[in-house]
């Protein structure tokens, strides 16, 4: 199978102050197979979105590769070539980021389609419709302006853009996070439509667990910037190795109220603190099954068995 | 005993009736949950008997009283930050950037009417409470310093201070990540258990209304259709609205 995105050993430091550096990535790999959807879990801050933007070509990382479609992507944002930037497409959790407010949606859809040449003048109007229709978004709303719609609307306007490019990869970052459950079940179907007719390969940024079980192929699990666990979806979220990996699914209530208390109940003390990474495992301070020598080396993902494409960074569990 | 009861609330907005003839019960130690649809009136309807909608809503109810006495006419919000403690989705929204921690806490509980002098020890035995570590630190610290579930924790220490009887937490976990959020519920049924508080709980997520809440109330279009213990409602919902809702919420994200 073809690797549509490949990144090796990424790492990014963001310089706040003088004396302040934070470790947003380290050393982080992974690929994506053409027509496939790999999703990044992790809490907030753990990476996620700047892996996006690295990819995106929108972040300087200071080491690592990234190669679209075998294309390197420069680690110099301003040198990323136009033919990769437009391969892909992004969606960010804020849709005003990356709206200009003055725009109206029409001109929005049609400068999508100018750029990439995905669709020829005649057909536009016909494929905008089905846009549209795909998304839930009524016909008036093509004549306004970005900033007179709503955050949901803005969300589905922003998915439609992306849409209309005809790209073959997509970035979306948390792209739910905005709709109502009706519109988040549209997004969903349009993303697997997108996948099965076109074979769209898409990298899946979330948080939301039930999503990613349903939607993504594979799963990458990120931990204060590191890769702690990665691959086949019903692997990772079914037979989780990583200890962080179990306390996030274990954290997750299910619909029911005896088993959800049963699971609360269950839960053990933790407090996720945002204070340095320490040396060592970083999830050495919050594992229940953590040994001295956790805080000696930083583990690096292992296959759990000879050959197996599901890996975790956990000597003690693997 | 009941806490807080509500019969008939209604909420306008000029001609529009955005909560309309909604009646709960919450009992001393209990806590509700109140589920619907995103629009169905339940932050209209909260807001409202709190006293917190801008001026331009009109609020009526045939009766609204909080342990006896009557939250509408009389203003609710005297009970705000002494008998009732709110918690609201984003606990960095419910934060001033450009107060320390410490100087918010003590905020609070100088409207709680907790003397000058022992101000700084209840703020630090609060988060202790709560299960903060270091406490002298946080109180120093901004809020941007500290992580989400460190400042949920702060919002509730600051509706903990005054010592109420009944939590008013909107979509409290929305925000929030799930191990954080996790922590956050596990919280929420101990001080419940503990310190008999009750609980109104506002939730579109069927896993945190079944891990904390002993009643479910569900609204459609500013009323109460259904309402009852956590298990009938979640096991063998009658109404066809919360049928409808409990669908669309359990296939939120299959595709
Ligand atoms: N200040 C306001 N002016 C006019 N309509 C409002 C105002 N605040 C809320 N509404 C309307 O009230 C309805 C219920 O809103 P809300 O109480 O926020 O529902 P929920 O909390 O269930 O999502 C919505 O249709 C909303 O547009
Ligand atoms: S390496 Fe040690 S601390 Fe890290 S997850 Fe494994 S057992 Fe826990
Ligand atoms: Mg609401």
């Amino acid at each position: 199978m073809t690797v549509a995105l490949e990144v090796a050993g990424v790492s990014v430091t963001y310089r706040p102050g003088r004396d302040d550096a934070v470790a947003a990535l380290r050393d982080v790999s992974l690929t994506v197979r053409r027509g496939r959807t790999l999703a990044l879990v992790g809490e907030s801050g753990s990476g996620k979105t700047t892996l996006a933007r690295v990819i995106l070509g929108l972040e300087r990382r200071e080491s690592g590769v990234v190669r679209v479609d075998g294309i390197d992507v420069d680690a110099d944002p301003s040198r990323v070539p136009r033919d990769v930037r437009k391969r892909i497409q992004p969606l960010f959790q804020d849709p005003g980021a990356s709206l200009d407010p003055m725009w109206r949606m029409r001109d929005l859809l049609i400068e999508a389609m100018d750029v990439s040449g995905s669709v020829p003048p005649s057909m536009r109007p016909a494929r905008i419709g089905e846009l549209l229709l795909a998304l839930g978004l009524a016909d008036d709303l093509l004549d306004r302006r970005v900033h007179e719609l709503s955050g949901g609307q803005k969300q589905r306007f922003a998915l439609a853009r992306a849409l209309a490019t005809g790209a073959d990869m997509l970035v979306l970052d948390e792209p739910l996070t905005a709709l109502d459950p009706p519109a988040q079940r549209a997004a969903m179907d349009l993303f697997a439509t997108l996948k099965r007719d076109r074979g769209v390969t898409t990298l899946l940024v979330s948080h939301d667990l039930d999503l990613v079980r349903t939607a993504a192929d594979d799963v990458v699990v990120l931990y204060r910037g590191r890769v702690v666990e990665s691959g086949p979806t019903t692997d990772v979220l079914g037979t989780p190795r990583h200890p962080y990996t179990r306390l996030l699914l274990a954290s997750v209530m299910p619909p029911n109220p005896a088993e959800a208390r049963r699971r609360l109940a269950a839960l053990p003390e933790d407090d996720a603190v945002a204070d340095p990474v320490p040396s060592g495992c970083a999830f050495a301070p919050r594992c229940p099954l953590v040994v001295d020598a956790c805080r000696v080396a930083t583990p690096d993902p292992k296959p759990i068995r000879d050959g197996a494409e599901h890996a975790a960074a956990c000597p003690v569990s693997v | 005993m009941t806490l807080l009861s509500i019969r008939d609330l209604d909420v306008r907005f000029g001609s529009r009736r955005v909560v309309a003839g909604l009646s709960l019960d919450v009992a001393a130690g209990e806590t509700l949950a109140l589920m619907g649809a995103s629009g169905s009136g339940k932050t209209t309807a909260v807001l409202g008997v709190l006293g917190l909608l801008p001026a331009q809503a009109t609020v009526s109810a045939k009766t609204a009283t909080f342990l006896d006495a009557p939250l509408l006419e009389s203003g609710a919000r005297r009970f705000l930050g002494r008998g009732i403690g709110c918690i609201f989705q984003d606990p960095r929204a419910s934060l001033a950037p450009h107060l320390r921690i410490g100087a918010q806490l003590e905020e609070s509980l100088e409207i709680a009417g907790v003397p000058e002098s022992s101000r700084r020890a209840t703020a630090t035995k609060l988060l202790e409470d709560l299960g903060v570590t270091d406490p002298a630190r946080r109180l120093a610290a901004w809020p941007h310093e500290l992580s989400g579930g460190l400042c949920q924790r702060v919002a509730i220490a600051m509706a903990l201070a005054g010592n109420p009887k009944l939590l008013v937490a909107d979509e409290p976990t929305t925000a929030l990540d799930v191990t954080v959020a996790a922590q956050f519920l596990r919280l929420l049924s101990n001080l419940a258990k503990e310190r008999g508080l009750s609980v109104l709980l506002i939730s579109h997520d069927l896993g945190v209304v079944c891990a904390v809440a002993d009643r479910v109330a569900v609204l459609h279009e500013g009323a109460v259709v259904e309402s009852g213990p956590t298990e009938r409602i979640v096991g063998a919902p009658s109404h066809p609205e919360t049928r409808r809702l409990f669908a669309a919420l359990k296939t939120e994200s299959a595709p």
